[in-house]
C-alpha cells in the first residue's frame, strides 16, 4: 500500500532536487506543446544555448533580463515568508516605472547626475507605498492581500493604458525586446544603460545574499518566519505581527519597485512603463522555483531568463511566438508549486514484512 | 477540520486503498454467535511507531466494550479504523450481515460511507456540528436525497421524538447548536448518529468535556441503548469510568493490546497499573501563606459578538504562592479570560493590574518581559510555529534577550544548546531539535510549550487547560511541576474543566459560567459533585458577597 506521510524535516538535497525536477517536467511539457504547435523543441533548445554560451552579448542579455526577475522573485519570497501573499509585484513595478518616468521626464530641474539615483529611490518608494497600503488594509480590515494585490495589478495596467493611450494588444509580449515609444523628454544620461548593465545585477545579487542572511540569522528574520508560519502563536509569543507585516510588505514592494525603476532607467529616453509587463508575474514563478529561499532566487531567475532569451532568439530564427514566454512561466509556476508542496511529504511503499516486523 | 484536529505524530493522508470486492468470508462459526463485529490483526503505523499493532477484538450486540488507554495508546486510531476514517495497514474487519443471521461479512477498509451504511455510527470530539444550523438540520444533514424538492421534516421530527423519549436524550433540536450548552451539543451529535440507525456505536472519549451531571445522564442513555441491542465501543483513559460502565475492558498501551478483561474482574488500581506500569503519584500541596498580589483583575468586561467569549464584571486576585483554579466547561468565557491574562486582548472595561501597576498597554511582549508564563489552551495553534524548528520554538519567547540575541542577530548555537538541554530535561519526545515543530504530536507540543514557560522561572503562570491531551504519566508530571512552582512562590492561574485537576491543585476555586466568575472559595469547600453542579450553571452564579459583613 502506498501512503503519503509528512516529513519531520526536508533534507537539503531534496530541497535542491525538487525545483530541478519541476524544471525538467515543465520543459518536457513545453517540448510537447511546441511539438504540437509544429516547432522543433530542439531548435528552441539550441537557440537558448546559443544565446547563453554563444557570445558575451548573449550573457549580458541573460543577466540583464534576470535582474528584474531576481528582484521581483526576491520580493515575492520575502513577502511569502512573512505570510503576506504579495502577488502584486507586477502592479508595484508598474507604479514604480510610472513614478520613475514622472520624475525623469524633465519636469523637475535635476542635474543629470542626480536623476538616476533619484529615479531609483522614487521607484523603490512607489512600490513600497503600494504594498504597504495593501498591508494596512490586511491589518486593519482583515482584507485578503492575495486578492487585493492581484486586482491592483489589473488596476495598474488599466492606469497604464489610460496614461499612455496604449491598448493591451499593442503591448509587447513577454520575451520581446522592443519597448513601446512614449513621448517623454526623459533626461537620462548615456551611462544610465551602463548603470543598468553593471550595477543593477550586482544590487540584485547582493540583495539576495543579504535577504538570506536576514531571514535565517537575524531576530527580524525569525520574526518574519514566525509571523508567516503561525501569526497567532507569533503574536502570543510577543512578536509585533503588525509591524513585521507592514515592514516586510514595504520591503517587498520596494524591491519590485526597484526592478521597475531599473527597467525604465536602462531603456533610457523614450521608454515606457509597459516595458515591465509580465516581469512581476514571472517573479512568482521564480519565487516558488527558488523554494522560497532568497539564495535560490539567483539560479531560478537566471534559468527563467535563459528560457525567455532563448524564446526571443528562436522568435527571430524560426518564428516561435513570443507569447510562449507566458506559457513557460505558467508551466514553471505550476510544476514549482507542486514540487514545493510535495517535498514536505514522503511516499511510503509498504511491504507486509516491514509493517509487521 | 477533523483531519486538522487529529494531527497526530505525523498527519497521514491515506491514498485510496486498492478497491476490494468484499467477498463473503466467514469467520469461524463458533465465535460468530451474537457477534456483530470482529476485527483481527489491526495494524496501523504512523511515522516510525505503531499506533495500533495486531489488535484483535470481538464485539457482541448489547454490550459495552471499553477501550482503555492513555493518550497516545492508539484508542482513537482504532476507532477511526473501525469507523472507516482511516484504513489499517493490515488486518480485517468483519461485520454481521443483517440479512443472514450469524454470518459475518468483510468490510472495505477506510471507507466511511460503507461503514456507515453497514451500521457503524461514531461520536467523537470535536463534534463537527454546523454551528449556525438548528439541531434538527444538523441531524438530518446528509440523510436527505438531493432529488427531493422538499424536506420531510414531520417524519424526521416523529422519528427523533421517539429516539429522544426512548433513550432519554432531552435537548431542544430547534435551536441553533451554537446556542446550546456543550452537553446539549453532545446530545445532538448522539441523536445525529442514532438517527441513522446504527448497529454499532463508537464513542471516542465522549465524556471528556462534559460535566458530571451530563456524564451521568449519558451513562443512563448508554444503558438504554445496549438494552435495545446496540453494541457500543467506548474509548476512555479513565479506569474508573471503564469499570463503571463497561461490560468488558480492552486495555491498550503504546498501540498494543495488553489485556482484555471483563469489567467485574479487575479493580481500578489494577487497571491503572496495566495502563502505565505504575500508578501516578498525586502532588501534595503543603500549607503556605500567600504572598503579594501578582495579578489583579478589577471588574473586567470583554465584549464580543460571540456569546461564548464574553466576560462580565470579572474580578480576581492571584497572589504569589497560590494556585487559583477557574472551573468551567468550554465556551463560558475561558477563552476571553485567558486572552486578557496573556495580554493578547484588552478588556473593554475594567482594569488589569500586574504587580500592583496598570500596564501601559496590553501587549503580549510586555507580559512575557515582566515574567508571566502563559500556557495556552490550544498549544498547537497558539504556542508553536509549525514551520520553525523545535529549537527556535523553544526560544521564541526569549528571543530578544541577551541569551539569544546579539546586535539583532540570532545566537544560533545558543538556541541549539538551549534546546539540547530542554528537550531531554522536559521529556519531549522529538526526532531532533532541528525537526519542524509540526513533526510533534499534540502531547509533545504541549510539553514543549510547558517547558518554555516553566524554564523561564516566571512569577506568574497562566495554565489554560495545561494537561489537555496529555498521557497519564505526563499529566502527573505537569501537576507535580505546577505544585513545585507554587512551592517556589509562583502565582498560578489554572483554567480547567478537569474536576480532579482543579480539586488536586487549587488553593482557591472560582467557577466561570456564562462570562461571570464566582468569588473564589477555598478548594476544600468543594467536592466533585458540587463543583460539577456549579460548572453546569447551577448554584449561585453572581459573585456571592453574602459572606461579607454577616448575614443580612
Amino acid at each position: 500500500m502506498i501512503r503519503l506521510e509528512r516529513r519531520a524535516y526536508v533534507p537539503i538535497g531534496l530541497k535542491v532536487a525538487a525545483p530541478v525536477i519541476a524544471v525538467l517536467v515543465a520543459l518536457l511539457l513545453l517540448a510537447i506543446s511546441l511539438e504540437i504547435a509544429g516547432f522543433s523543441p530542439f531548435t528552441l533548445c539550441r537557440s537558448a544555448l546559443a544565446v547563453a554560451f554563444g557570445s558575451l552579448a548573449g550573457v549580458a542579455e541573460i543577466i540583464g533580463r534576470a535582474t528584474p526577475l531576481t528582484l521581483t522573485g526576491l520580493a515575492t519570497v520575502l513577502a511569502l515568508r512573512a505570510g503576506f501573499i504579495n502577488l502584486g509585484a507586477e502592479g508595484q513595478m508598474i507604479a514604480a516605472a510610472f513614478a520613475a518616468l514622472l520624475v525623469s521626464a524633465g519636469v523637475l530641474p535635476f542635474p543629470t547626475l542626480a536623476v538616476v539615483p533619484f529615479v531609483i529611490v522614487t521607484g523603490f518608494a512607489a512600490g513600497a507605498t503600494l504594498a504597504a497600503f495593501v498591508a494596512a488594509l490586511k491589518l486593519r480590515l482583515r482584507a485578503d492581500e492575495a486578492i487585493i494585490t492581484v486586482l491592483l495589478n489589473v488596476v495598474m495596467v488599466f492606469a497604464l493604458q489610460l496614461l499612455t493611450g496604449a491598448t493591451l494588444q499593442s503591448f509587447p509580449p513577454l520575451g520581446s525586446t522592443q519597448p513601446l515609444p512614449l513621448a517623454s523628454g526623459a533626461a537620462f544620461p548615456n551611462w544610465g544603460h551602463a548603470l543598468h548593465v553593471y550595477c543593477e545585477p550586482c544590487v540584485a545579487f547582493v540583495a539576495c545574499i543579504v535577504a538570506s542572511g536576514l531571514v535565517h540569522y537575524t531576530i527580524w528574520g525569525l520574526d518574519i518566519r514566525a509571523t508567516g508560519g503561525n501569526p497567532t502563536a507569533a503574536r502570543f509569543a510577543g512578536i509585533r505581527v503588525g509591524i513585521v507585516t507592514l515592514s516586510v510588505a514595504s520591503l517587498s514592494g520596494g524591491l519590485a519597485g526597484l526592478a521597475g525603476a531599473g527597467e525604465v532607467v536602462s531603456a533610457g529616453p523614450g521608454s515606457t512603463p509597459a516595458l515591465v509587463l509580465g516581469l512581476g508575474y514571472a517573479g512568482i514563478a521564480v519565487a516558488y522555483l527558488a523554494a522560497l529561499e532568497p539564495l535560490g532566487v539567483i539560479p531560478a531567475a537566471l534559468f527563467v531568463s535563459i528560457i525567455l532569451c532563448g524564446i526571443s532568439a528562436a522568435n527571430q530564427s524560426i518564428g516561435v511566438p513570443l507569447a510562449l514566454g507566458g506559457d513557460v512561466i505558467a508551466l514553471l509556476l505550476m510544476t514549482a508549486l507542486i514540487a514545493h508542496g510535495a517535498v514536505r511529504y514522503r511516499l511510503r511503499l509498504k511491504r507486509p514484512s516491514e509493517a509487521t516486523s | 477540520m477533523q483531519r486538522l484536529r487529529f494531527g497526530g505524530v505525523v498527519a497521514v493522508l491515506a491514498l485510496d486503498p486498492i478497491v476490494e470486492i468484499a467477498p463473503i468470508a466467514e469467520a469461524p462459526a463458533d465465535r460468530a454467535a451474537g457477534i456483530v463485529l470482529t476485527a483481527s490483526g489491526i495494524t496501523r503505523r504512523l511515522g516510525s511507531r505503531f499506533a495500533n499493532q495486531a489488535i484483535d477484538l470481538d464485539l457482541r450486540g448489547g454490550e459495552i466494550l471499553v477501550v482503555l488507554g492513555d493518550c497516545a495508546a492508539g484508542k482513537s486510531t482504532l476507532l477511526r479504523i473501525l469507523s472507516g476514517y482511516d484504513a489499517p495497514d493490515f488486518g480485517t474487519i468483519f461485520l454481521a450481515d443483517p440479512k443472514q443471521k450469524g454470518t459475518l461479512r468483510k468490510i472495505t477498509p477506510g471507507c466511511v460511507s460503507r461503514a456507515s451504511a453497514r451500521g457503524i455510527g461514531v461520536v467523537r470530539w470535536p463534534l463537527a456540528l454546523v454551528d449556525n444550523l438548528s439541531g434538527l438540520d444538523n441531524i438530518v444533514l446528509g440523510t436527505e436525497s438531493y432529488w427531493r424538492p422538499t424536506h420531510d421534516r414531520d417524519a424526521a421530527y416523529a422519528k427523533l421524538r421517539t429516539l429522544k423519549d426512548r433513550f432519554d436524550l432531552r435537548v431542544d433540536i430547534d435551536l441553533p447548536v451554537e446556542r446550546l450548552s456543550v452537553g446539549d451539543q453532545f446530545r445532538v451529535a448522539l441523536l445525529r448518529t442514532l438517527y441513522r440507525e446504527p448497529q454499532i456505536l463508537l464513542l471516542d472519549e465522549p465524556t471528556a468535556p462534559l460535566t458530571p451531571q451530563d456524564e451521568r445522564s449519558l451513562n443512563d442513555t448508554l444503558k438504554k441503548l445496549t438494552a435495545a441491542g446496540l453494541a457500543i465501543v467506548f474509548a476512555t483513559r479513565d479506569p474508573e469510568k471503564a469499570v463503571a460502565i463497561g461490560d468488558r475492558i480492552l486495555v491498550l498501551r503504546a498501540g498494543t493490546k495488553v489485556a482484555e478483561v471483563s469489567a467485574s474482574e479487575r479493580d481500578v488500581a489494577e487497571l491503572s497499573a496495566l495502563l502505565i506500569g505504575q500508578p501516578p503519584s498525586k502532588p501534595i500541596l503543603g500549607h503556605r501563606a500567600a504572598g503579594d498580589t501578582v495579578l489583579e483583575l478589577i471588574k473586567i468586561d470583554v465584549a464580543s459578538p460571540d456569546q461564548r467569549s464574553r466576560l462580565r464584571e470579572v474580578s480576581l486576585e492571584v497572589r504569589a504562592g497560590e494556585i487559583i483554579g477557574i472551573a468551567g466547561t468550554a465556551g463560558n468565557g475561558q477563552e476571553a479570560l485567558a486572552a486578557v491574562v496573556s495580554g493578547v486582548i484588552a478588556p473593554s472595561r475594567g482594569k488589569v493590574k500586574l504587580f500592583n501597576r496598570i500596564p501601559r498597554e496590553m501587549d503580549p511582549a510586555l507580559f512575557v518581559r515582566v515574567g508571566i508564563g502563559r500556557v495556552p489552551a490550544d498549544c498547537r495553534s497558539h504556542g508553536v510555529v509549525p514551520d520553525m524548528s523545535i529549537a527556535e520554538n523553544l526560544a521564541l519567547e526569549d528571543i530578544r534577550t541577551a541569551d539569544f540575541e546579539h546586535n539583532g542577530f540570532l545566537k544560533r548555537s545558543a538556541i541549539r544548546a538551549h534546546a539540547s538541554r530542554m528537550v531531554p530535561g522536559y521529556g519531549i519526545d522529538a526526532p531532533s531539535i532541528n525537526a519542524r515543530a509540526d513533526a510533534l504530536g499534540d502531547g509533545e507540543v504541549q510539553k514543549l510549550v510547558l517547558a518554555r514557560v516553566l524554564d523561564r522561572n516566571p512569577y506568574f503562570i497562566l495554565a489554560d487547560h495545561p494537561t489537555r491531551g496529555l498521557d497519564r504519566r505526563t499529566y502527573g508530571e505537569v501537576h507535580r511541576r505546577l505544585a513545585t512552582e507554587r512551592g517556589r512562590g509562583t502565582a498560578v492561574l489554572l483554567i480547567s474543566d478537569d474536576i480532579d485537576e482543579l480539586l488536586t491543585l487549587s488553593d482557591w476555586i472560582g467557577v466561570l459560567y456564562d462570562g461571570r466568575l464566582t468569588l473564589p472559595q477555598p478548594a476544600r469547600a468543594f467536592d466533585r459533585k458540587s463543583l460539577g453542579y456549579m460548572m453546569g450553571g447551577h448554584g449561585s452564579l453572581a459573585q456571592d458577597w453574602s459572606g461579607w459583613g454577616g448575614d443580612a
